[in-house]
């Protein structure tokens, strides 16, 4: 996802010499060739994450379109005052992109994992949290941040690389994209690249003649009416997220909900750091996302006559 | 009247009307509002009134009552609105928001050691884009406990923001003592010039002090410039001055028609 991201970005910059990519001293090699045909717009601030955030603000309040990115986590919890404060209480647009979101950096351990993201920034006003599932979902986020009219600051969750791209609808801003649209009354929510789980998952399930809709959550704030719209006809939603569901999209979708008999059941339920490492497949199973937990939680809940 | 002179008048006049809001209103910070009246006086009445390509940011956010004052003094925020300051629903609030519509008001603080960052940011836009004009940015003393102070400085001389001014309110004081007890900041001059600064010292109760190193920083064509100013906490009225308890205390009638008194107001 981040090579696409370098990639797509050389094309935006080509276009808009406003744009301005700023990182903490992140992404050796990734942006080479902007470095090399674009050198004014693009800056290394150093291992300094708030003072990024706050001279983007001020980039931004002079009119350029500042985008800062590094690894989600000291992106997110080093700044969140200066993203609070300095982009969306002063108005100054600026764009934030997470790498190496969720589990991405799984065998770097709990300083590098970003579970708790979404909850921080999701409770900040006025701005909007992407969080693609795969390349083209990325396409569309970044199309959408960098256009002028869109005058909010934007975050968008990324992860690292090698995501499988998703057979799915094109995803739109401020509407429900369908992976799988059977008319269940069950629904997979999931944010972010997984698909491996949720497509092994879905096989099973297929198999074993449970019918279920799958729903790839890419736009996490706003929720809008017309998404609450689509989700309030279904009465069973999983969620899957690589984020503590205590202020994840469960949390999100439950607060949303609150009026609606939806039964909300998140398929990662832990809240807790994940110590031991290993794989991303190891670390995610870990912390409870597979697509033989999403099968077994869901046919459980079939046999027990729960839908 | 000469111009140093013209300026100091006016000083008097912004630092009543600070007093006067803080025994009307009860609110206001008021020992650090009074140390930096000279340097927002200076600052805007020889560079920022007359260009508009030159900005001001206002780190030290709690003294926004100041920066109210002079921009009320020079008409440039009507009278309703300077003391609608600490109502009930006013937007002029302790510190300034986003909300006021005013071309010198450009960044709304409160935390400290922001503005440096945020100055720095337009400072470097403005190169980028070959634009004239000079970011004065005030911080306070006590802004050199934050880390995003250090950050910025590092990234500014690397970039060599000659076009940004940072000036230090160096009143000695911070919340709760002596801003040289409560971390080791000194030796300040020598700390900003090993981060590749132009530093110059001045009095920063002294227009004819203040209006000569702001001269001769802007001469300078390399590196960013820092204005270290040593000024006094509660300047101007001889009971406020150097007392700590001032900085967020309102003073009573008698202590107001005192601070008249010494102000020459009539």
């Amino acid at each position: 996802m981040r090579n696409f991201f370098a990639e797509t970005l050389y094309k935006e910059i080509k276009k808009n010499k406003n744009i301005i990519l700023l990182s903490a001293d992140i992404g050796n090699r990734l942006f080479d060739k902007i470095k090399k045909d674009f050198p004014k717009n693009f800056l290394n601030c150093g291992i300094a994450e708030p003072n990024m955030v706050t001279f983007a603000a001020g980039m931004a309040k002079d009119g350029f379109l500042p985008i800062c990115y590094t690894i989600t986590n000291f992106l997110v919890y080093k700044s969140i005052e200066q993203i609070r404060n300095d982009a969306i209480y002063n108005n100054n647009k600026i764009i934030l992109v997470g790498t190496g979101s969720g589990l991405s950096y799984n065998h770097l351990g709990p300083t590098h994992h970003s579970l708790e993201d979404i909850g921080l920034l999701n409770n900040l006003p006025k701005i909007k949290i992407f969080s693609p599932s795969d390349n083209n979902d990325l396409k569309e986020h970044l199309r959408y941040s960098l256009n002028s009219k869109n005058l909010s600051t934007t975050y968008i969750r990324i992860g690292k690389k090698n995501e499988p791209l998703i057979k799915k609808f094109k995803s739109k801003i401020n509407q429900i994209n369908y992976v799988t649209k059977n008319f269940s009354d069950l629904v997979l929510i999931f944010t972010g690249p997984l698909s491996e789980p949720i497509n092994e998952a879905h096989g099973k399930l297929k198999s074993h003649k449970v019918k279920i809709d799958i729903i790839n959550l890419h736009q996490i704030k706003p929720i809008t009416k017309s998404m609450i719209k689509v989700l309030a006809k279904y009465k069973y939603i999983y969620t899957l997220e690589e984020h503590f569901p205590s202020t994840g999209i469960k949390s999100i979708l439950s607060s949303n909900l609150s009026d609606k008999k939806i039964v909300i059941k998140s398929i990662n339920n832990k809240n807790e750091f994940v110590s031991r490492l290993g794989s991303r497949n190891y670390v995610r199973n870990k912390f409870g996302i597979s697509g033989d937990k999403i099968f077994k939680i869901i046919i459980n809940d079939s046999n027990k006559n729960w839908h | 009247m000469d111009n140093f002179k013209k300026l100091e008048k006016i000083s008097n006049t912004v630092r009543y009307n600070i007093i006067k809001q803080t025994f009307l209103k009860k609110s206001g910070h008021l020992g650090g509002s009074l140390s930096c009246t000279d340097i927002l006086v200076n600052i805007f009445n020889n560079y920022v009134f007359n260009n508009y390509q030159n900005k001001f940011i206002l780190s030290k956010g709690h003294c926004a009552l100041s920066l109210y004052s002079v921009l009320y003094q020079a008409k440039k925020l009507s009278k309703k609105k300077f003391y609608s300051f600490a109502d009930q629903g006013t937007y002029f609030g302790e510190h300034s928001s986003p909300k006021i519509k005013n071309k010198y008001i450009n960044f709304s603080t409160g935390s400290l050691g922001h503005g440096p960052s945020f100055g720095s940011g337009i400072a470097f836009s403005r190169l980028l884009k070959k634009k004239s004009g000079y970011i004065f940015v005030l911080v306070s003393d006590g802004e050199m406990n934050s880390g995003t102070i250090w950050e910025s400085a590092m990234l500014s001389s690397k970039l060599n923001l000659n076009n940004l001014i940072v000036i230090v309110d160096y009143n000695k004081f911070q919340a709760t003592g002596k801003s040289d007890e409560i971390l080791n900041i000194k030796p300040l001059e020598k700390k900003w010039e090993s981060f590749g600064w132009n530093v110059l010292e001045c009095n920063g109760n002294n227009h004819k002090s203040l209006s000569s190193n702001i001269k001769k920083l802007i001469k300078i064509k390399e590196k960013p410039k820092i204005l270290i100013a040593h000024t006094t906490k509660g300047k101007g009225v001889s009971f406020m001055e150097n007392d700590n308890n001032w900085h967020y205390r309102s003073p009573s009638k008698d202590e107001f028609l005192q601070a008249k008194i010494e102000l020459g107001i009539k």
